[in-house]
């Protein structure tokens, strides 16, 4: 082996990784380079350990296994310098596997970097915990966390956060410690703590009834209000998306609002307002504000029954069914899908449109309508709804007639008043299909 | 919450692969290439979003977008809105355009470290973490700043602008 090659520089290897012109002489490229590193693992090599990592990570991104790099991560995570620290954080978060020891052996590091003075070396750790924390971890480092909520810098905070999310998702029973430092996440102004912190919330409080409980009673009102000045808000550059003020929270809100009002008919009516105001004003002729419109209907189906929201929010799905964008139409198709248990009367008002959905020219939406068209035939227009599919039958892609055939048989079978009906629809696909 | 962000290139070469819940490599690659499989038989002028039980099991979706010869991709559960994923995408995309001044597949390839470290500033453990590019222009630049100035055996604590905004 040429004792230099230990010298290449990342950028080097990729090229020549790149330059290679067959699968089989990559691998050589790749073996080479494993076994330089090899060596220089062995050999402790100190000034290498940073380049060597870099290089491991390229290589296990092309999917050849770099297990051997594990505990470099951690030699580099314990060593004091920033670049060090961060790309061993980086490497243990791609190449790590779920091997518990190397998790324990990283655990007293991280501590060490939740409580270093550096704040950027804080928020590494902290990434690197909100990736891979395991239960263990959590329950080690909850404390440090927990602390970290409440710490000066809003971007350490947000962190710590989602890092929250983590360990309560893994170890349930320390969510009560999280219960008061979430709550005043919420009264904060810093864009970014308050998205995480309404994410925070929501997942505690489908974690544990307590959290619920507690957050119903103290937060519904504060949320509200914060919703309202977002949705009114003048124009907010940063956060702006397409002219609209800040949807991602807007919508993270309004998830976190449905949590709230499921199966409380109080907290429900106080929220009716403003979701009345959401559905009605925001404009939608971007994605953006499409993607709002689209959460707030998923939230009034989700919330105690008000009959004149939920025929608001039917009557937005049937007005996205006919909106020219294919994305608005798929997301359009899945919710009504859901909104059929809940009121099925409304869905059938949109019989029209979603039919005209089954010829739509994109394939995916073609296919979620018809499975929706199967869910809103009843007794009363399974004739009408056969006799537009079976006309349809004559025209459409070929690919296509196969679901088209089968779901005209089900629906024929199941709904059929008479034998004489029933030949007469079976015979029409049949014909269709055979010539 | 986010499964994974993929981005690869139109030949089906991975060029950033994150996934937030553990997957061996093998997995990952096949993964990788049953996505790929699906993208390429996509025709063009239909919805970015695919039904991906299949490949990822229950509740799974996923949504694409071709940027020049890249295929960006996110795969999410339900409890994540597919329009405002979208918008993430696009927040990514911005990001990375802000950082490497007109992003490219070769500038991807050579500086992967540098798009992880933009994507853990935009998503962490698979929640959204923050959404406004030029804030996460400014955190990388923070980063990057700090690695440069930063002598590798020993950080000095006082250097200037690190005492937070």
């Amino acid at each position: 082996m040429n004792p230099f090659f230990s010298g290449t520089r990342l950028r080097d290897m990729i090229r020549a990784i790149r330059a290679c012109k067959t699968a089989a002489e990559e691998r050589g490229v790749i073996r080479k380079e494993c076994a330089a590193i090899r060596a220089s693992i062995s050999k402790n090599d100190q000034d290498y350990m940073h380049r060597n990592l870099a290089k491991l990570m390229f290589i296990h991104m092309l999917g050849y296994p770099t297990h051997f790099g594990q505990m470099e991560c951690l030699k580099l995570i314990a060593s004091p310098g920033f670049p060090e620290k961060r790309i061993g954080y980086l490497g243990l978060m791609l190449l790590l596997d779920e091997k518990q020891e190397v998790l324990m052996l990283v655990t007293n590091s991280i501590k060490q970097d939740l409580n270093h003075t550096n704040q950027y070396i804080v928020g590494l750790a902290l990434c690197a915990l909100g990736n891979i924390c395991s239960a263990e971890m959590a329950r080690d480092l909850s404390p440090e966390v927990e602390r970290l909520l409440q710490f000066r810098d809003p971007n350490i905070r947000k962190k710590a956060a989602l890092c929250s999310i983590r360990i309560i998702k893994k170890v349930p029973d320390l969510a009560e410690n999280f219960l008061k430092p979430t709550a005043s996440l919420l009264k904060e102004k810093h864009h970014g703590v308050l998205i995480t912190g309404v994410q925070l919330c929501a997942d505690l409080c489908n974690i544990s009834t307590e959290a619920l409980d507690y957050y119903r009673k103290k937060c519904t009102d504060g949320l509200v209000r914060l919703l309202k000045d977002v949705a009114n808000s003048s124009y907010v550059p940063e956060y702006d998306v397409s002219g609209i003020a800040d949807p991602f929270l807007q919508i993270r809100l309004l998830k976190l609002l449905r949590v709230l009002g499921h199966g409380d008919a109080d907290a429900s009516d106080f929220m009716n307002d403003i979701l009345a105001q959401v559905a009605t004003k925001i404009e939608t002729n971007k994605n953006a504000g499409n993607a709002i419109l689209y959460e707030c209907v998923g939230t009034i189906m989700g919330i105690e029954e008000n009959s004149g929201l939920r025929v608001l929010a039917i009557n937005i799905l049937g007005r996205f069914l006919s909106n020219r964008d294919n994305n608005i139409r798929y997301v359009a198709l899945n919710m009504l899908m859901r909104a059929i248990t809940v009121d099925s009367q409304a869905v059938q008002r949109h019989r029209a449109t979603i039919l005209a959905c089954v010829k739509d020219t994109d394939a995916s939406i073609r296919k979620r309508a018809l499975e929706l068209v199967y869910l809103i035939a009843n007794e009363s227009n399974a004739q009408s709804l056969t006799k537009e599919l079976i006309d349809y039958l004559e025209v459409s892609d070929l690919e296509f007639r196969e679901d088209l055939s089968a779901n005209i048989c089900s629906m024929v079978e199941k709904f059929s008043p008479n034998k004489i009906w029933y030949i007469d629809q079976m015979l029409k696909v049949l014909s269709e299909v055979c010539c | 919450m986010i499964r994974a962000v993929i981005v690869m290139n139109d030949q089906g070469k991975p060029r950033l692969i994150k996934f937030y819940q553990y997957q061996t490599v093998e997995k990952q690659h096949e993964l990788i290439r049953s996505i790929y499989g699906v993208l390429c038989s996509r025709a063009e002028n239909v919805s970015n979003f695919i039904k991906v039980d299949s490949i990822f099991g229950p509740d799974a979706r996923l949504v694409y977008k071709t940027y020049a010869t890249l295929y960006f991709v996110f795969v999410f559960d339900s409890s994540e809105n597919e329009l405002a994923m979208l918008d993430l995408m696009q927040v990514f995309v911005e990001t990375l355009d802000k950082c490497f001044s007109n992003v490219c597949e070769l500038d991807i390839v050579f500086n992967f470290n540098k798009v992880h470290a933009i994507l853990d500033e935009i998503i962490l453990g698979g929640q959204v973490l923050e959404t406004s590019s030029s804030e996460v222009v400014k955190a990388v630049a923070e980063l990057s700043k700090l690695e440069r100035t930063s002598s590798s055996v020993m950080l000095i604590p006082s250097i200037p602008g690190w005492h937070g905004r």
